[in-house]
């Protein structure tokens, strides 16, 4: 499985013109094999720049990035092999749809990749499981299909390609609370099931709390804050500064906590603040 | 990248150029043309070139930012050079060689017609707001509207299209990372390998061109828009001295490039 | 007197065997602002087509400050009466310029030049986006264009203002600046909001909220009412606040708390208090000591 590390990573777009716009700066981590991680950050804040390096699709400007040690941008061969092994879903995915078939648009990356006819059928079926994608569809056009099944048709298009680290940028925006979870529980079951690292850019910081292990947020091309959910979301003062919401449990806490209620530092689950409120109170503990 | 096109792109800014009637700019623009092509010796190029200047002079555009413009037409302005100076017949430079004083003359006469043909235009289209021009536009075609030919529809499609440029050529970034991450390799191949390999870009651009015009005209009839009749402007153009004495540089150019031209200078 | 009516409004499309509407009726007030929540396929945009003749309804009536929406004879009377917002900023805006875009709906009316003006500049003001009224709109955020969107179509001087998921496509800055601008808009100038959107957090500043489900209304009544039946928008799969959640989650565990709070600081001081109020607390205890604090 792949460990990620990024080296003092750089990246000035359009430099040397009066348009110049330093997007990333000195960001310097390492993701290791099968970490589920959050990145936060509001818009323009480097995170989507920093995502298009992590399989070759930008080169920085300065700093390396480098795939189980190997720096992927070392020949042709190294950035095209990286495109496998990192598989990157854009923001409104299902824009990318093509193929006049749910089938063959799956089968587009895994085609690429110049793969055999019958694992490509594997595969594609693989999948489409995991995203919830009926094989009844298969046969069917990937345009007539609704908004929340063609983006998880565009998922699966890169899931697919069976990447060791699975990137997503804001993979439910748009849609409605019920698919969103949808979409998630699909991404949480690919996770679970092949053992990926996956790294998913988020502006819903509920989602972000509840699910990953690791939450690191961007402000201004620098890393502002990098650890697990609780060391992060203990300083939601930090949070808001950033200009960052913080999950509705967080709020109810601190405004808890400033009426004098004694509840533990971390609380981003409406879970942990449920016992935590009913613990002060005394209550549900029998 | 595909960013860097500046076609069509206007550069806002309060110089006389910009406040110009945009009727007097198109007019301009044509006796600019016509002037350009009736230049044959290399007075009436020089004429042209320094009326080009004093026109980027005035309307503060960069020399810089209409050689970006010009960087799309590399291409055909090296073609067109390299053609006149092989297929051009003379006096040879060296004895025996096909290149000729002749060919290399016409190449770079034809090199600067091109070049200061889209210099001309660019500065039209950067100092004039895309409305303001399709307005010009209307207003000069205006009596062709008695001819039954539909000058207000052609306009306002022409304005759409300039308006969707630059979102379509974000959209066409965007799809081609989402294809290259899916392993799509638009670089390797031969001619029609490459032709299809646009296919994954080109479909998406199409569904989504579609979409927004549909969404585009919901929009367009939420705000009352039923066609030409009845409108008003907000900006009402009116002819000023500027346009008069502009008008009057302008035909005295024409004048002095046929004058020299009468003159084989 | 409400400024839109709904009568036993039934709507499909038409290559569609469902009905996406299934009687509507609807009353919306002059001055308020109501938010319609649903998820998707719930029918909550189709109801918003309604509102200004986008869509006719294939049975029943709407009517727009009086005017029926199927008299073809005044449909410009109603579009200039109800000004609708889109969901993408991009596929909105006409111009290549900020005020030439937001000039476009009175031209189309034949407003007086100079008039036109007054209303741009005003508009730009109202949603503050006057200083960028020269720039291009493929330039600005999302939220920025959704702003100039709005402003577009407050210079027709609609009296009511609708807008269909204004919010779906924005980051979560995009969305303050709209929620902030459309409620600044029904508090300050008087104007009828109608927000659709499948945010709940977009309709806790609303008077009203209106939830939509299978071409239904399935709830009605100010926020805190619609959201304190916690069942119910669980049932039609729509998040309720934080606030109301534990709240209903402590009440389960013997508290008595009000399901109706929408903000965390009233929530807490609620919460707060009932320690000493509640008698069902009490009980609750187990007899257990409580914690030291």
């Amino acid at each position: 499985m792949s460990v990620l590390t990024v080296e003092e990573l750089c990246h000035t777009y359009s430099a040397h013109t009066p348009f110049e716009k330093v997007a990333v700066e000195g960001v310097s981590l390492t993701i290791p094999a099968g970490q589920f991680v959050g990145l936060l950050g509001h818009t323009g804040s480097g995170k989507s720049t920093f995502i298009q390096h992590l399989n070759a699709l930008l080169q920085p400007t300065s700093g390396r990035v480098l795939l189980d040690g190997e720096d992927i941008h070392k020949d042709k061969a190294s950035r095209r092999d990286v495109k496998r092994k990192v598989g990157l879903v854009f923001q409104y995915p299902e824009y990318q749809l093509f193929e006049e078939t749910v089938f063959a648009d799956i089968a587009f990356g895994p085609k690429n990749m110049g793969i055999a006819k019958e694992e490509i059928d594997e595969r594609v079926r693989e999948a489409a499981g995991f995203v919830g994608v009926d094989e009844s569809l298969f046969a069917r056009s990937p345009l007539e299909l609704s908004g929340g099944q063609k983006r998880r048709v565009a998922i699966a298009g890169v899931i697919a390609m069976r990447p060791g680290v699975l990137i997503l940028d804001e993979p439910t925006a748009g849609l409605d609370p019920a698919g969103c979870r949808q979409i998630m529980d699909n991404i949480c079951r690919y996770r679970e099931q092949s053992g990926a690292t996956v790294i998913i850019v988020s502006h819903n910081m509920d989602d972000a709390a509840r699910l990953t292990e690791r939450l690191i947020v961007f402000d201004h091309g620098h890393v502002a804050m990098d650890g697990t959910p609780e060391e992060v979301f203990s300083r939601p003062k930090e949070l808001i500064n950033i200009g960052l919401a913080v999950p509705q449990a967080t709020s109810v806490a601190m405004a808890l906590r400033e009426r004098g209620m004694a509840l533990p530092e971390a609380i981003y689950t409406h879970r942990q603040l449920l016992e935590a409120v009913k613990r002060a109170k005394g209550v549900g503990t029998c | 990248m595909l960013k860097d096109i500046t076609l069509g792109q206007y550069f806002p800014g309060d110089t006389v150029a910009h406040r110009l009637d945009p009727r007097t700019k198109l007019i301009l623009v044509f006796l600019y043309i016509v002037a350009l092509f009736q230049a044959s010796g290399w007075a009436g190029y020089a004429l042209v070139l320094a009326a080009t200047v004093a026109c980027m002079a005035v309307s503060h555009i960069s020399p810089r930012s209409i050689f970006k413009g010009l960087k799309p037409m590399l291409f055909i302005i090296a073609l067109t050079a390299l053609l006149n100076i092989f297929y051009t017949t003379g006096r040879p430079i060296v004895p025996g060689w096909i290149i000729t004083w002749e060919g290399i003359e016409r190449a770079v006469k034809m090199m600067l017609r091109i070049t200061l043909l889209i210099a001309g235009t660019f500065l039209l289209t950067y100092t004039t707001s895309p409305m303001e021009l399709t307005d010009g536009l209307e207003l000069l075609m205006n009596p062709l509207k008695k001819l039954r030919v539909p000058v207000h529809e052609m306009t306002i499609m022409m304005s759409m299209a300039l308006r969707f440029i630059p979102t379509l050529i974000e959209e066409t970034d965007k799809i081609m990372s989402a294809q290259k991450a899916r392993g799509a390799d638009f670089e390797t191949g031969n001619l029609l390998q490459r032709a299809r390999a646009l296919l994954p870009i080109l479909v998406p651009l199409f569904v989504s061109a579609f979409r927004r015009a549909d969404e585009l005209a919901v929009a367009m009839e939420s705000r009352c828009y039923h066609g030409g009749e009845g409108r008003t402007r907000m900006k009402q153009l009116s002819m000023e001295r500027r346009d008069a004495i502009a008008f009057a540089c302008g035909l005295l150019l024409l004048a002095a490039v046929i004058v020299l031209k009468h003159w084989r200078l | 007197m409400s400024i839109i009516r709904f009568e036993n409004v039934h709507f499909s499309y038409p290559d569609s065997d469902r009905d996406s509407l299934c009687g509507v009726d609807l009353e919306i007030e002059e001055g308020s602002f109501v938010a319609v929540l649903g998820h998707n396929g719930s029918g909550k945009s189709t109801l918003a087509k309604h509102m200004n003749a986008i869509l006719l309804p294939t049975g029943g009536k709407v009517f727009v400050n009086g005017i029926d929406t199927a008299d073809e004879q005044r449909l410009l009377d109603v579009r200039r009466c109800v000004g609708m917002v889109f969901q993408n900023p991009d596929n909105q805006i006409v111009a290549n310029v900020v005020e030439e875009d937001v000039a476009f709906a009175p031209e189309n009316l034949g407003v007086p030049p100079e008039e036109i003006r007054e209303r741009v500049d005003s508009a730009l003001r109202t949603v503050g986006m006057f200083e960028y009224r020269q720039h291009a709109p493929h330039l600005l955020s999302g939220g920025q264009k959704q702003r100039v969107a709005i402003a577009g179509v407050i210079a027709m001087q609609p009296r009511v203002l609708v807008l269909d998921e204004p919010t779906a496509m924005l980051d979560p800055q995009g969305r303050r600046e709209v929620v902030a601008t459309v409620t600044r808009l029904c508090r300050e100038s008087g104007m009828t909001v109608v927000l659709i959107t499948h945010h709940m957090e977009e309709c806790v500043g609303a008077d009203r909220l209106v939830v939509m489900s299978n071409g239904k209304i399935a709830a009605d009544g100010t926020p805190g009412e619609v959201f304190s039946q916690v069942e119910l928008m669980e049932r039609e799969g729509l998040d309720v606040p934080e606030t109301v959640r534990l709240c209903f989650d402590l009440n389960k565990a013997g508290f008595s708390l009000p399901l109706d709070i929408l903000q965390a600081e009233p929530c807490a001081d609620a919460v707060m208090r009932a320690s000493d109020e509640s008698p069902a607390f009490t009980a609750a205890r187990c007899g257990r000591d409580r914690k030291d604090q």
